[in-house]
């Protein structure tokens, strides 16, 4: 219990010290509304974390501890990763594990020493008490100290932060950290409560020194990760949490079944899940936030994971200062260099995000001569025009060339959402088309459900349907319009999973197959399978439980499909969450490939912003942008 | 008809038109069974009598649920039986008064050698009563019962010729007989099933559960990934709800889409499926043995705004055309599409096609 209260005691010091968080106002977004200001400020924490270690040096005026904190704060950063990890699987409603996973660091799960940690565990909770004196007597200058045992560096480093501030990126993240309010504090409580219940249900030490260290344990990694809150940010969070703990198995059992390898796709990478812990120093929090949105796919599809991450590059140059001794142009890519790195490790990269990226370097290495303001200026102003240019002009050239393919009568069918699809489909029906619309959508993502909104919102008239009934509503439809995640040299179509099947039936009747797609999203990549390249999605998104039904009735496994079977009843009951044990079961595997390849005959025009062409052309096209590519 | 009787078939015609009695399987045997009773307890003495009187059965079990086509074919199969029973009874009578001239060509109008006489088997001929036909009859129909209810059995038995080791199977939706026939294979080789799961009924993943229970590799895919996964399919195996005389399928939704996905990988799709669910008819139109399902299941009911203003479709079954079915596995033997209509023509009598009363 002490260090628990420990840990909220310092809190409020905390937040006393920062107030307005720069990231902030993007958090809305990613949570709900308390929540989401402090899923940010942790994030910005860890930065200034990070920032304060390696600047310990310019404090270790101020702490006695210096020295200690500073081999904490790496280990501490380590454990941090672990919670953040869970707390992304328990968002993503997949293991309720919080509790054991902060328990389970000591498991050695992800940690490359097991002493090590345990040993710093023990250093934490000493520092915190040094820290909680240090903090006492720095007292407006702590910063980090309540965020974690780890956190013990903060006060240490308390004076550093704002000196080291000045370096760069840290500046916005300082003050981010005061956004830390009573809310949070009082949530922090609530979850170490819950936590704390779980534990006891879960037999281990519930009072007493042990369980103060385990529970202090958590906190240390938890409170500067923004994960947990946002974990907590789910409803079923706590419930979890409790039956996580009641099932109490180790964490590294569970992460190794959260990749149950499937053989033919062993050589992708396992679903990723974000961790700031984990990611360099030094990171913008903006582009710390995108990541963070992006694995969580709250930001998703290609254009708006393109557009998000340059918006979060914009913000870290213009925020970015110079070190001495070079120059901003000189300098820039090797900043940005962690950053990209820091957004593959959320997710993997999409085409189009890999395509905006090389164009900005290839800026950055064409002005290396620049004054640093002009620079900045113009690097700027150059992703301005990048968005401007190849996305959002790009996409009403490409709904203008798109509405003369529309004709009244059409019955159009399109595949989950795409923006440019839905962007094209309501500009048709502005414009006083007569069309239906055919919506297939598939699980688990159920992207489609967003495009029947806005479509039905405007007054289209809609089917939907899933990917199963496509070889039912096809002989209605006359046109497939579909967006694209990529289009590779070979005139190959990668996008949503899901795509190839709607435009193999749309192909066999006979029905044209229309592809809108900006030209920035061309790769020059080739692929004949769906297997080389492709991302795996989190397996469990595929176990229709409550948990993870997105707000949709249709995850219930249904009696009535099956009838009233006598013989199927059981199993009709049982149906609620059929694969929930699959982790239990040896041969039963889950496979979630989030993307796939549709074969160029399959696709009659692509629709771009330089035209209309066929896909085959996409290498002749990616020819005039040679240059760029080719850095 | 007696009293009895007309109360079972009562029950039956309820039990169907509610759906508590669903799935070709077992539709086949309650009706089977209702035929047997109706056969023997009823007064018949006349061929035409008794025809009419499994025809009239049959109508109103197949109006209780025209999608269920097992009721019909099975109906089609009693029938058939009743019509060679008579016919041989009216032969060896015959053989009696005559020589032994007569007695081959009678025996059945599939063979080759009748194929371009006469098909003389109009139903008047039809009308002798004999002594122990009933028992002959009752006894031919236990025979297709038996049958029903070794089925599994002949097609599982068949696996191991069909699956080799290593290899790596896709499948969709929920199919006793897929199920049973991976089993039995699974005991002698081992391979990979690859299972989508089939929304929005998700009778795929309880496939997938049930296999891997049964220690065979099987991994759920979402139905998106189909295409994706089919390239390194070594087969796609199927059930179906039916199979109708073209060799077209009626099954499961998603079927269609995962046959031509397999077509357009040239890998070979194999329906496993007993003769019960053997069809005479022809599907006139694609719908017309579709069910659509509530679409809560595609689109919840709690999303009442956004239902208000779309509509959602949830279409239960798929046409699947036979040109995307390489092989049928059937209890009795493998057969390709072309020959379905030889088991037609052996199994139904050409007359029963539609169950209009005799004159």
């Amino acid at each position: 219990m002490d260090p628990k209260k420990k840990t909220v005691g310092f809190v409020p010091d905390h937040d006393a010290d920062t107030t307005t968080s720069p990231g902030g106002s993007n958090n809305t977004s990613t949570v709900n509304s308390p929540v989401s200001a402090f899923s940010n400020t942790p994030d910005l924490n860890n930065t200034t974390n990070n920032n304060s270690t390696t600047s310990t040096p310019n404090s270790a005026g101020s702490a006695p501890a210096s020295s200690q904190p500073r081999s904490i704060n790496t280990s501490g950063a380590r454990s941090s990763y672990e919670p953040m990890k869970s707390s992304y699987e328990e968002q993503w409603g997949l293991t309720p594990t919080r509790t054991q996973k902060t328990a389970s660091p000591r498991d050695g799960s992800g940690f490359p020493a097991k002493e090590q940690g345990a040993g710093s565990h023990k250093k934490e909770n000493k520092v915190k008490t040094s820290g909680l004196g240090i903090q006492a007597n720095a007292g407006s200058a702590s910063t980090d100290g309540p965020q974690s045992s780890t956190s013990s560096a903060g006060p240490a480093s308390a004076g550093g932060p704002p000196s080291s501030g000045k370096g760069g990126s840290q500046k916005p993240s300082a003050p981010s950290q005061k956004s830390m309010t009573k809310a949070e504090r009082r949530e922090l409580q609530e979850k170490q409560k819950a936590e704390k219940a779980a534990r006891v249900s879960a037999g281990l030490p519930a009072s007493g020194k042990k369980a103060a260290q385990v529970l202090n344990q958590p906190n240390s990694g938890f409170s500067p990760n923004p994960s947990k809150s946002l974990a907590t940010s789910f409803p079923g969070a706590e419930a979890e949490k409790a039956i996580a703990a009641a099932e109490s198995t180790g964490q590294t059992r569970r992460r190794e079944k959260l990749t149950k390898e499937i053989g033919l796709f062993a050589h992708l990478d396992p679903p990723k899940f974000a961790n700031t812990a984990l990611a360099p120093k030094d990171l913008h929090p903006a582009v710390v936030h995108a990541g963070l949105q992006m694995a969580q796919f709250k930001i998703c599809g290609a254009n708006a994971r393109c557009v998000a991450t340059l918006n979060a590059f914009r913000k870290a140059i213009q925020d970015y200062q110079t070190p001495p001794n070079t120059t901003l142009s000189r300098h820039i890519q090797t900043y940005l260099n962690p950053h990209i790195s820091y957004l593959v490790t959320c997710r993997p990269m999409a085409v189009s995000m890999g395509n905006a990226i090389r164009y900005l370097k290839y800026e950055i290495g064409k002005n290396l001569e620049l004054p640093d303001e002009d620079a900045r200026a113009l690097f700027v102003e150059k992703i301005d025009n990048f968005i401007r240019d190849r996305i959002t002009m790009a996409d009403q050239v490409i709904t203008s060339l798109g509405l003369q393919k529309i004709q009244d009568g059409d019955v159009i069918l399109t595949y989950a959402r795409s923006s440019v699809v839905q962007g094209l489909l309501l500009a048709a029906h502005a414009k006083g088309i007569k069309f239906k619309v055919i919506v297939v959508d598939s699980r688990p993502r159920f992207e489609g459900k967003q495009l029947l909104r806005a479509l039905a919102a405007a007054g289209v008239p809609c089917t939907y349907v899933l990917l199963t009934a496509i070889g039912h509503v096809m002989r209605e439809v006359n046109k497939v319009i579909l967006g694209a995640h990529s289009l590779l040299s070979n005139g190959a179509l990668y996008s949503r999973a899901g795509t190839a099947v709607v435009a193999m039936s749309a192909h066999e009747r006979k029905i044209p197959v229309i592809v809108c797609c900006e030209t920035y999203k061309f790769s020059e990549r080739v692929q004949l399978d769906s297997f080389v390249q492709n991302e795996i999605g989190n397996p469990d998104e595929l176990v229709n439980d409550q948990n993870n039904n997105f707000g949709h009735s249709s995850t219930r496994c249904h009696p009535s499909v099956r009838g009233a079977n006598s013989g199927d009843a059981a199993s009709a009951a049982a149906g609620a969450g059929v694969l929930t044990g699959w982790r239990e079961s040896r041969d039963l595997k889950l496979l979630n490939l989030l993307y796939d390849l549709t074969p160029s005959e399959f696709v009659t025009v692509v629709i771009t912003e330089v035209g209309l062409i066929p896909c085959t052309s996409v290498p002749v096209i990616l020819r005039e942008f040679l240059p760029m590519m080719q850095q | 008809m007696s009293k009895g009787t007309n109360d079972l078939v009562d029950i039956l015609v309820a039990k169907l038109k509610r759906r508590q009695l669903v799935g070709s399987s077992a539709v086949a045997q309650a009706t089977l069974k209702l035929l047997i009773v109706v056969i023997s307890k009823n007064n018949w003495s006349k061929a035409n009598d008794l025809l009419n009187l499994v025809r009239s059965v049959g109508q109103r079990l197949i109006e209780a649920n025209p999608t269920e086509l097992a009721i019909g074919n099975i109906v089609r199969r009693v029938l058939h039986v009743i019509r060679e029973e008579f016919r041989d009874a009216e032969a060896s009578s015959k053989s009696d008064d005559h020589s032994e001239f007569q007695t081959v060509p009678l025996t059945t109008s599939s063979s080759m050698y009748n194929l371009l006489s006469e098909t003389g088997s109009d139903d008047k001929e039809y009308t002798h009563a004999s002594h122990n036909l009933r028992s002959d009859i009752i006894q031919e129909v236990r025979d297709i019962r038996i049958e029903l209810d070794t089925i599994y059995e002949n097609i599982k038995n068949q696996a191991t010729n069909h699956i080799h080791s290593n290899e790596i199977i896709m499948t969709i939706g929920r199919s006793r007989t897929v199920e049973e026939f991976l089993k039995m294979a699974s005991s002698k080789r081992k391979f990979h099933v690859l299972v989508a799961e089939t929304a929005p009924s998700y009778l795929g993943q309880q496939m997938a559960l049930e296999l891997s229970k049964a220690g065979i590799e099987a991994t759920v895919i979402p139905d998106s990934a189909v295409f994706a996964v089919m390239s390194r399919v070594n087969k796609v195996i199927l059930g179906t709800h039916a199979v109708l005389a073209n060799g077209g399928l009626v099954a499961i939704s998603g079927t269609h889409m995962m046959a031509a996905a397999a077509k357009h990988h040239s890998i070979p799709v194999v329906v496993c499926t007993g003769l019960y669910k053997l069809s005479p008819l022809y599907p006139h139109d694609e719908d017309s043995f579709n069910v659509v399902m509530n679409p809560d299941a595609v689109l919840g009911f709690e999303e009442g705004d956004l239902m208000e203003k779309v509509t959602v479709t949830n279409p239960y079954y798929d046409y699947v055309s036979p040109e995307f079915v390489n092989l049928f596995i059937t209890n009795q033997g493998g057969h390709p599409p072309s020959y379905l209509y030889r088991l037609i023509v052996e199994n139904y009598d050409p007359n029963d096609h539609t169950f209009d009363p005799l004159a």
